[in-house]
């Protein structure tokens, strides 16, 4: 683990030194990243505005479940999504061998060289809204261990979509849309739960849940949580082996392209 | 004992054929036609410690494939290889710490950063205690003479700056095998000179190195083994004299002629001499090229009935070139 660390941190070094080897691309990405994650609530912001709103929810407190999930995809940007890129780039031009040369698991070696600088805008522009939303609500900051717990099991679903993805670009070679796919159905955490028909609940909480992205974290800073929900610890936990343990699998079937 | 041991390897993938028209593109979505191909068919081989082994085959003769294997990317389909005291696939965490790997068309570079940064990054993925990495850095920087090419983005280097970069990325950690896969591919001569200076140098410090490549001037100027490999199966494996005489004593006999011949080459010469003949061509009027198998006719008897039947100012015997002898090979 140390050796994985000290090699992550390398890599993070490399990532930040590539990421300033283009110093217009990198301020630009990280301003675009910064103003679109500000205006991701824009919709919420319509919706309030309009009279309407999520039942049980204040304005501010939408902008709270919104904003952690937003730090939650701000975050899997910089750390975990590139790993789908990567993968899906490798396994089409047969470049997998330079990663498969290096004396460490594959996986761990992608996540090192994955990092992604550029995103970070996303990452400051979401504790902006973070800021200012618990300044305007209710906060019960004894909560807050419970809710970085949820707040890293949403991390890791999304982790694992991703390496999801990755793993099936082994089998279907450059199938980017799967990944998309994903992060289309993990925007159903930065609802309320409680909107979703029970059946869809269900599967955003207990088998795929993504409901702990924003959704969970934001209740229990609030003081609203459903303890029970705090099971949805577990399959996150399950998703992110299963995720691991299928990336792993799928690298035995690379057969590179022709030499 | 050998550092590299092969036994009866194989390697078989599936892949689709389709045809390319659009009734045939239109199909593929509903059925594809598999297939399976022996990319690697049953190869045994043995490689001593410190040896330069030369590993070629026309395109598609599954070398690239065999390389893969002995890297550890590729899990052999059956057979058996240890390398370094390591099952390559199934032990490649610690297996891949004693090898390094060149791969003419791969880089392992990053594109956008110097490649001292991606030296630094590999210094850290190998653990490579710092004294170590600076002398062993600036030994082979110099050797390359790219002292300063290692400050500039891999993106502005020439290929024969980034294919000694390569070279230094893959060597950093002093590994005791390393798989060279055609590392002099678009090189100027110039560069390959360089880089297969540098291979020898390293080879004489002890390195073992497999190198597949269709340069057959790194093979003869490098390697002292060569094995053969053809659709899949070993077709060769010895010395590089040994490959000279491989299809018999052969020799390309060029003749400069002082005046224009008779009749034709059959009505020349005697019919002993036309046996040994395995083709002629006339590059000018006055030039003619035989080339003529010893073990027919021997060489002296050759010349003296060539003499005796054709008049020339000069004349040159030569070894049947590599290329011809390794085409011949893989035809047959």
């Amino acid at each position: 683990m140390k050796d994985f660390f000290r090699v992550y941190l390398a890599g993070i070094v490399t990532s930040i030194k590539t990421g300033a080897a283009y110093r217009a691309n990198f301020i630009l990405m990280n301003l675009f990243d910064l103003l679109w994650t500000v205006a991701a609530p824009l919709v919420t912001i319509l919706i309030y505005g309009a009279g309407a709103s999520f039942p049980g929810w204040t304005f501010w407190e939408a902008m709270l479940m919104q904003a952690i999930f937003g730090l939650s995809s701000a975050l899997c940007a910089v750390f975990t999504e590139n790993i789908v890129w990567e993968t899906m780039n490798h396994v089409r031009e047969g470049t997998l061998e330079t990663v498969l040369l290096k004396p460490m698991p594959p996986i761990l070696y992608m996540f090192s060289t994955c990092f992604r600088i550029n995103s970070f805008g996303g990452v400051l522009g979401s504790l902006v809204l973070i800021a200012v939303s618990s300044v305007n609500c209710e906060i019960t900051y004894s909560n807050l261990p419970l809710c970085i717990l949820l707040f890293l099991a949403g991390f890791a679903v999304n982790a694992a979509s991703a390496l999801i993805s990755a793993a099936a670009s082994f089998k279907w070679v450059a199938n980017s849309r799967l990944f998309e796919i994903n992060l289309s159905f993990e925007n159903f955490g930065k609802y309320p739960v409680k909107i979703f028909p029970f059946a869809l609940r269900m599967v955003v909480t207990f088998l795929l849940p993504f409901a702990a992205m924003g959704c969970f974290p934001a209740e229990i800073l609030l003081g609203r949580f459903d303890f029970v929900n705090l099971l949805a610890v577990i399959p996150a936990v399950l998703f992110l082996l299963f995720a691991v343990w299928l990336y792993n699998h799928m690298i035995r079937l690379y057969e590179g392209v022709g030499g | 004992m050998a550092l590299i041991t092969v036994e009866n390897l194989v390697k078989t993938y599936t892949t689709y054929k389709r045809g390319s028209d659009f009734r045939e593109t239109v199909k593929s979505f509903f059925h594809r036609e598999k297939i399976t191909v022996n990319a690697v068919n049953d190869i045994s081989f043995g490689i001593p410690e410190g040896q330069l082994c030369g590993l070629l085959g026309p395109n598609g003769a599954g070398k690239s494939t065999t390389v893969k294997m002995l890297c550890g990317a590729l899990f052999p389909t059956s057979g058996r290889i240890i390398s370094a005291g390591y099952s390559p696939a199934a032990e490649r965490g610690r297996y891949v710490k004693e090898i390094g790997a060149v791969f003419g068309q791969k880089s392992q570079l990053i594109f956008d950063i110097p490649p001292e940064d991606s030296f630094n990054l590999n210094r850290a993925i190998y653990d490579i205690p710092k004294a170590d990495y600076n002398e062993r850095l600036a030994y082979m920087t110099k050797l390359l003479d790219v002292e300063d090419v290692i400050k500039k983005p891999t993106r502005v280097l020439s290929l024969g700056e980034r294919m000694k970069c390569e070279f230094i990325m893959a060597m950093l950690h002093a590994p005791k095998i390393v798989f060279l896969d055609e590392p002099t591919i678009g090189l100027d001569v110039i560069a390959k000179a360089s880089v297969r200076e540098f291979i020898a140098n390293m080879n004489k410090q002890g390195t073992t190195f497999i190198l597949t490549t269709h340069d057959l001037d790194d093979v003869c100027e490098l390697a002292r083994r060569v094995i053969i490999i053809n659709k899949g199966e070993k077709v060769f494996d010895g010395e590089l004299e040994n490959l000279r005489n491989y299809l018999g004593r052969k020799k390309v006999i060029e003749l400069t002629l002082s005046e224009r011949l008779s009749g034709h080459l059959t009505e020349v010469l005697p019919e002993a001499v036309r046996k040994a003949i395995l083709a002629s061509s006339f590059p000018s009027e006055l030039q003619l090229t035989l080339e003529a198998d010893m073990d027919i006719m021997p060489i002296n008897q050759f010349i003296e009935h060539l003499a005796e039947s054709i008049k020339f100012t000069d004349i040159s015997v030569k070894e049947l070139p590599m290329e011809r002898i390794i085409a011949d090979i893989y035809k047959s």
